[in-house]
């Protein structure tokens, strides 16, 4: 499943994509710190309330898809099959050993798993609500390098003049009786070769295209430049990135207190 | 002033006049845009010289189109005279540049950007952001300038071009013409002295190219720009250049008024004894119907792409398809071939239905020749870029050899056999195309711009293939922006517009109806 850019005009999509990147910076180190099931299902649910104000259904298509829920399972049945602290529930026979569930097994693996689930669903809400050259320009003005911010423009502005390239690469080879979908991984490999060869050649002759466009417009003159359009930072913008840094440091504070008893028994995460 | 021409070429050069600019368009009075002296270059990995002995001057204002064969240098003096040469790209230079009284080996190139734009034919490479805004303003923004002189910049260069009104558009949807007038905007706004545009229109339709080509016409008229155009088409750009430069073998071959020269560049290429003779008026095909398509319907997203398109082809018959580009013809291209399934409608190939049928089995009686030769070249070899589809098809290797061979034979390509295949020239490129989709001999050919960045020389030996395809009873089909080509050799025409076929005739017959339609620039010799 892809999750891509969908224009709108929320409070969500109007916010500065700077400000938005801080809370979702915020938000990961929160819930990755916190050790409580509730809060992280609050969490949850606080992303999908959300996108679903913004009319966006990407999120929670996003949430019932077969790699966010293979990746939920696997998390937990890992957790699970390696945790040994903790009261034993259940132990299965199996044929070499005997696997042993623990209460820590199942809880830790149930809140990795929703820690993970939020990242990616808090970031997919990010992708959905901020275009991505508004966010790439706020880094550039933010002080990322823009020779660095062009490639990212770059890699955008062709990524979809690529797809149609491979598309035209693979009806070429067909067209001339390549037949990858019946010779199996012998052909599939015959195929990433006649296709790999093609694609870095038209590539190539882009980059030299770009690079005439690009130097012939005083690319990389100065090691700054200008840009017509300037941040804004609304009192609500500067009052999210406050918020966020203030959120970083208190769960922090109160992970270092031990405020999440859950935390210690994490053997990874355990203090020394 | 003087204008130094090579002693090998003055023979070519008009004598008559003791002050050479007099036989050009430029004004003697006017200040030197650009000096080149004794310019020699060569790239690294080539034992010839691309350039030889260039000396000329460009007067500011002055409006020259340069000409010449594939290969005979017109891109290595632009990327010369803009700079690229030697500071992007490297080899043995020897000689001098002067533009805008900077010597372009000694200035950055940056420095240089402000006095000379290179505008080159592909527009899509040479797009580097995702909005029009942001495209015009990437120059003055890289110059470090302030914002209102940026966005004054912007609005000066776009409204140059005609296109204030698309400002607030994103890139990916604008056509190839308008694509190209942003290129060409965006360089404006470096307020350069030289404009230098490397084959503008080869990539755009006949309405996009005379979209980039009025716009042109129009900054000549309105700015004291000095504009260096490279073309092969020369019909329109001669009613108003002041110059026309040819080349040849990394010479300047002649130089002078259009009027003048013109006639002794068509005179040196052996006016169309080059080109086959066209067929003429032919009596309708009787051969077996290769090709039918009913009623076909495709939709990209919500636009419908092809609208009820029917047709049907025999062998023999090599019919042109012209149209706007995004008025539905490679899409009915790839649905003839299988590529694209059609929302409704039917393709029957040989009298059987080809839904259902592999790519690979429909290959075995079509052959495809893509528009970008790179995109289908697999190989290391020439030979084995042509055995490839053989291979594919389980061809015994006795047989293979033979039909190979053969192949190279009949279309000049033995003596590149063990040559890379992308070591050839564009033109050899798309010989070498044509060549490996022949050998397993398929009925119907199909090729999508064949013609595009070829010279006359190619051009029509590329023609002579195909009117040797249709002679011997397979089915043609290309689709080409080259009106004077389709109109001349094609024996039917197909006009596409807006997912139809709105004309479906012989030659004589199809250039009435598109008068009728007011489509001027789809009849030859509109551009």
């Amino acid at each position: 499943m892809i999750v891509s850019y969908q224009p709108g005009d929320s409070v969500l999509h109007r916010l500065n994509p700077m400000a938005k990147l801080s809370v979702v910076v915020a938000y990961c180190v929160v819930v990755f710190l916190l050790a409580s099931i509730k809060m992280e299902l609050a969490c949850l649910l606080a992303i999908l309330a959300i996108a679903r104000a913004i009319g966006t259904r990407q999120v929670s298509a996003m949430m019932v898809s077969r790699f966010a829920l293979t990746l939920f399972v696997m998390i937990i049945l890992l957790q699970v099959i390696f945790t040994r602290t903790g009261t034993e529930l259940v132990s299965i026979p199996l044929y070499v050993a005997h696997l042993v569930v623990t209460d820590d097994g199942l809880l830790i693996g149930v809140m990795s798993a929703l820690r993970f689930l939020t990242v990616i669903l808090i970031s997919a809400l990010f992708i959905v609500s901020t275009d991505p050259v508004a966010l790439v320009y706020s880094l550039m003005r933010a002080g990322i390098p823009y020779r660095y911010g062009f490639m990212v423009i770059l890699m955008m502005r062709f990524a979809s003049v690529f797809a149609l390239e491979v598309k035209t690469v693979c009806n070429a080879q067909k067209m001339r009786g390549l037949q990858i979908d019946e010779a199996g991984v012998k052909g599939l490999l015959r195929s990433i070769r006649y296709t790999i060869v093609p694609l870095i050649v038209s590539a190539l002759s882009r980059v030299d295209g770009l690079v005439v466009s690009m130097e012939g417009r005083a690319f990389g003159y100065g090691k700054t430049r200008t840009f017509i359009v300037q941040d804004r930072y609304s009192w609500f913008d500067k009052a999210l990135i406050l918020s966020s840094a203030m959120a970083i440091l208190l769960t922090l504070a109160g992970a270092a207190v031990g405020l999440y008893p859950l935390i210690q028994t994490m053997p990874w995460m355990r203090p020394i | 002033m003087t204008i130094a021409i090579p002693s090998s070429q003055m023979a070519l050069v008009v004598e008559s006049d003791a002050n050479p600019n007099a036989n050009r368009g430029g004004d003697p009075s006017s200040a030197v845009a650009i000096s080149v002296r004794d310019l020699s270059f060569a790239f690294p990995d080539r034992r010839t010289y691309a350039l030889r002995n260039i000396s000329l001057d460009i007067v500011e204002g002055e409006f020259v189109v340069i000409t010449g064969a594939s290969g005979c240098g017109k891109s290595t003096l632009a990327l010369a005279l803009a700079g690229y040469i030697p500071h992007v790209i490297e080899g043995t230079l020897s000689g001098e540049i002067v533009v805008g009284g900077i010597k372009t080996v000694e200035a950055a190139l940056c420095d240089l950007a402000v006095t000379v734009s290179l505008c080159q034919q592909d527009p899509e490479s040479q797009l580097c952001t995702l909005s029009v805004q942001d495209e015009v303003c990437f120059g003055p923004e890289n110059l470090a300038l302030p914002v209102a002189e940026v966005l004054r910049r912007k609005d000066d260069a776009l409204a140059a071009m005609g296109l204030s009104d698309l400002l607030g558009r994103d890139v990916l949807q604008l056509s190839g013409g308008e694509k190209q007038r942003v290129t060409i905007a965006s360089m404006l706004a470096m307020h350069p002295r030289v404009l230098i545009l490397d084959e503008p229109t080869s990539n755009l339709d006949p309405d996009a190219a005379e979209e980039v080509l009025a716009s042109i016409e129009t900054l000549r008229r309105e700015n004291k720009l000095t504009i260096i155009i490279i073309e092969h088409k020369l019909d329109r750009l001669l009613k108003t250049a002041d110059r026309l430069i040819v080349m040849a073998d990394g010479e300047i071959s002649l130089d002078g008024r259009p009027a003048e020269i013109y006639p002794r560049y068509v005179a040196s290429l052996g006016g169309s004894e080059a080109f086959p003779t066209p067929p003429g008026a032919e009596p309708a095909p009787e051969g077996d119907m290769t090709l039918q398509a009913r009623d076909l319907w495709f939709k990209y997203g919500e636009r419908d792409a092809l609208r009820g398109v029917s047709l049907t082809v025999r062998g023999g018959e090599f019919v042109g398809i012209i149209g706007a580009n995004g008025s539905g013809k490679t899409t009915f291209l790839n649905c003839l071939a299988g590529m694209s399934q059609p929302s409704s409608g039917e393709v029957e190939l040989e009298g059987g239905n080809v839904r259902g049928l592999k790519l690979s089995a429909i290959a075995r009686r079509m052959g495809f020749v893509f528009q970008n030769p790179n995109h289908q070249i697999f190989e290391n070899t020439v030979g084995d870029e042509i055995a490839f589809a053989c291979r594919n098809f389980g061809f015994g290797r006795d047989a293979i050899e033979k039909l190979v061979r053969g192949i190279m034979d009949d279309y000049g390509m033995a003596a590149y056999e063990r040559s890379h295949p992308l070591r050839l020239s564009h033109g050899e490129k798309r010989r070498l195309n044509l060549c490996s989709i022949l050998p397993h001999d398929p009925s119907i050919i199909i090729l999508d711009e064949p013609f595009i960045g070829q010279d006359d020389a190619n051009t029509a030996r590329m023609i002579s293939a195909l009117l040797h395809l249709k002679a011997s009873g397979h089915t043609v089909l290309i689709v080409s922006h080259d009106m004077d080509l389709v109109f001349r050799y094609c024996s039917r025409v197909l006009l596409f517009d807006e997912g139809k076929i709105v004309v479906d005739a012989r030659p004589e017959r199809a250039r009435d109806q598109i008068t009728a339609l007011g489509k001027r620039n789809f009849l030859p010799g509109a551009l």
